[in-house]
């Protein structure tokens, strides 16, 4: 490892950590996916790299939050877990490792970096009153970005440098063929988890069908995970069977539109939209949350709106308060909505007559709106979408084929970001209705329908494929000729099964609680593995 | 007869971690937001019903004397519920007004003015705790601080020994 490197991948870790560079880092909070892989071209072993990203990826696929604090950093686990297995030479699942106590590590370091936000802001209201544009940009942007600089830089290159070459010397040693088959158990169990947590949180009992389904299907067709993109085109054709056989016959209501002249074009709305996309969570304060990067993207088209100095000062103030939700569904969409109502009183004021909507007015249509649509939007874009990405790219990563990593990286990034933008002008157009639109609408319904069953299908497909218990060596050598694939699989399948009965029956039972659910698997590994059977 | 499985203050009421961590798993199958602002406010009680919908769950926004109203008589019916508050003072004033609440997770309220943060994600002033306390002990309710259910919980004792 030399400096050079250490700093590069530190200067990586950084980028998505300070969610410098907008959604397309903060997508990356939830996959060790593109982090594995550059960390693997920096240090000249992307295979081995993304064996080890593949394996992060399972583990943290059930620890996603939608819309909670994340309990660890994928990113931050994934860099050093992936730099240790590489210098020391290890096998992939050493990874698991490292990964696990530091991703808890970095995301109370994570919190860290919230209350240095929050300290740093500075004093806005002093920038406000003189309407000192720079000054707001420094304390909304460019502190935080530095406070993760400071936090989170010199600590990765020390451990990169110091203490990742000593500890892969230790694993090295530490990690034999047995360790390495109980590291393989306990991944398995854990994706296993991930899977099930999947399962209950993704869709409602009924959907569960479509899971059994697919599971089955996938392990009596094939062990071949490029089955899984199969898997996702065809659920999202039964998924549009199913939700329009549901759906198709429902009529939205007509909600009244506002009908002012619009002072902004669609570039502008356009600008305000990727500059929320960008500053999204640069800024994190413990007070106002994300409102001052909501502030960022309204900035300009305000000071279009507002030429009085007094006007533009309590616009600026008001969209500066507490403010949180997430980025797509609700930043766009509220970005549209909010640039709407002050657009109509903008033109109130232009046309001499006394102002539409009050400053308090404006804010608590903002905040009132933010629970729903964060609530829409992380269990689709968390829940649905980034994982139906993650499936797709998964026989790509288990070649060692980097559009693993990068399929679902840009895809996920690029598709949200154009349905952002379809809410941010539907929501410009149509006002405050368009949040019930989207929120609970026809188009709404059949897509959330679509994505779930795809999902169901897909989370089938893939625990059929990917998490595979291998069969024991004494029955791996008993000679069962060409029907040994067959045996194979139906062994896996219900060993597996044992797993996903216990933890769907626990779970439906006592809820979807992941330190049980960890004890649950460690138990049953050790049983199984204490008679043998694995 | 129907069932008051969860009692949560959260201002921003249905959103992802409630939703999901929160509702799911836990028996529940129906989720009542008790605000009289929000009850009132047409364009945001069609919101939260259709934020509920999208879940699965059966949403009913009302105010606290309808909730009230609807417990007396038909005791949810036969609902398992999570009850929503947007703030202290509304969950003070439906257990004041005879709703049989036992426990209260105080969730997530934001920093306003004069308010300090006792969790992560609660910031309160020391009017509301002292009306948390009030209610604690008049009707015996347990009333603590947690985010999610993976979060430590913390009592009212607690955060009034740091306050």
């Amino acid at each position: 490892m030399t400096l050079t490197q250490a700093v590069l991948i530190s200067l990586w870790v950084f980028l998505v950590q300070s969610r410098a560079l907008g959604y397309a880092t903060l997508s990356l909070r939830f996959s060790p996916l593109v982090t594995g892989l550059v960390v693997g071209l920096i240090l000249g072993d992307v295979p081995q790299a993304l064996s080890v990203s593949a394996l992060l990826q399972l583990v943290y696929l059930g620890v996603f939050a939608p819309g909670g604090p994340m309990p660890a950093e994928p990113c931050f686990a994934s860099a050093t877990a992936v730099s240790v297995v590489l210098l020391g030479n290890l096998p992939p699942v050493a990874g698991i490792l490292i990964a696990i106590p530091v991703g808890i590590y970095s995301g109370k370091l994570y919190t860290l970096r919230y209350k240095y936000n929050t300290a740093f802001m500075g004093d806005l209201q002093t920038s406000i009153d003189a309407l000192d544009e720079r000054s707001l940009t420094r304390n909304i942007l460019i502190r935080p970005i530095l406070a993760s600089f400071f936090l989170f830089v010199p600590l990765l290159v020390v451990f990169l440098l110091v203490v990742a070459p000593s500890l892969a010397q230790t694993l090295a040693s530490f990690v034999t063929p047995d360790v390495t088959r109980i590291l393989n158990l306990v991944t398995l169990g854990v994706s296993i988890i991930g899977m099930v947590v999947m399962v209950t949180i993704v869709g409602q009992k009924q959907h569960r069908i479509f899971f059994y389904g697919a599971y089955v299907l996938a392990s009596v067709i094939t062990q071949d995970p490029g089955f899984i993109l199969v898997a996702i085109l065809v659920g999202l054709i039964v998924g549009v069977f199913f939700a329009m056989r549901k759906f198709g016959g429902l009529v939205d209501p007509v909600y009244p539109v506002s009908s002012s002249r619009s002072l902004l074009t669609k570039g502008d709305v356009h600008g305000a939209w990727f500059r929320w996309w960008w500053a999204n969570e640069i800024t994190h304060t413990l007070d106002t949350l994300i409102g001052p990067s909501f502030f960022i993207g309204v900035r300009p088209a305000l000071r279009i709106l507002y030429p009085d100095p007094d006007d533009l000062k309590e616009a600026y103030e008001r969209h500066l308060r507490y403010f949180n939700t997430q980025c797509n569904w609700g930043g766009g969409t509220i970005t549209g909505v909010i640039l709407n109502l002050e657009n109509a009183r903008a033109v109130s004021i232009l046309d001499g007559e006394s102002p539409l909507f009050d400053s308090e007015a404006i804010h608590t249509t903002k905040t009132g709106m933010m629970g729903a649509l964060a609530g829409i939007g992380d269990a689709v874009d968390s829940g649905n979408v980034q994982f139906l990405f993650i499936a797709a790219g998964f026989p790509f990563l288990l070649e060692g084929n980097d559009l693993g990593a990068l399929l679902p990286w840009i895809g996920f990034m690029g598709l949200t970001y154009l349905y952002g933008w379809y809410f941010t002008w539907h929501g410009y157009q149509k006002g405050r209705y368009a949040a019930l639109e989207i929120v609970g609408g026809k188009k709404t319904k059949i897509l959330r329908e679509i994505l779930t069953i795809a999902a169901m299908v897909t989370l089938g497909a893939f625990s059929a494929t990917v998490i595979r218990f291998p069969l024991p060596n004494y029955l791996t050598d008993l000679n069962v000729g060409t029907d040994a694939r067959i045996v194979a699989t139906l062994y896996s399948s219900l060993i597996s099964s044992l797993f996903y009965f216990v933890l769907l029956a626990v779970f439906t039972k006592h809820g979807s609680k992941y330190k049980p659910a960890l004890l649950i698997i460690a138990a049953i590994i050790t049983l199984l593995a204490g008679i043998h059977l694995i | 007869m129907g069932n008051i499985q969860l009692t949560r203050i959260d201002d921003r009421l249905l959103h992802g971690q409630v939703m999901t961590r929160w509702a799911k798993g836990n028996h529940i199958d129906a989720i009542f937001i008790l605000d009289d602002q929000v009850a009132n406010d047409d364009f945001m009680k069609q919101l939260y019903l259709a934020s509920g919908q999208n879940a699965g769950f059966k949403v009913n926004v009302l105010t606290v004397e309808s909730a009230v109203g609807y417990w007396r008589e038909k005791q949810f019916d036969q609902h398992n519920v999570l009850i929503l508050f947007k703030s202290v003072a509304m969950m003070a004033r439906a257990i004041r007004e005879g709703l049989p609440i036992r426990t209260v997770n105080v969730g997530g309220i934001g920093k306003r003015k004069e308010t300090k943060f006792v969790i992560n994600t609660v910031a309160i002033s020391l009017a509301e705790l002292e009306t948390l306390e009030s209610i604690a002990d008049r009707f015996n309710v347990e009333i603590s601080f947690q985010t999610l259910p993976d979060s430590p919980k913390v009592s009212l004792a607690d955060v009034r020994a740091t306050y």
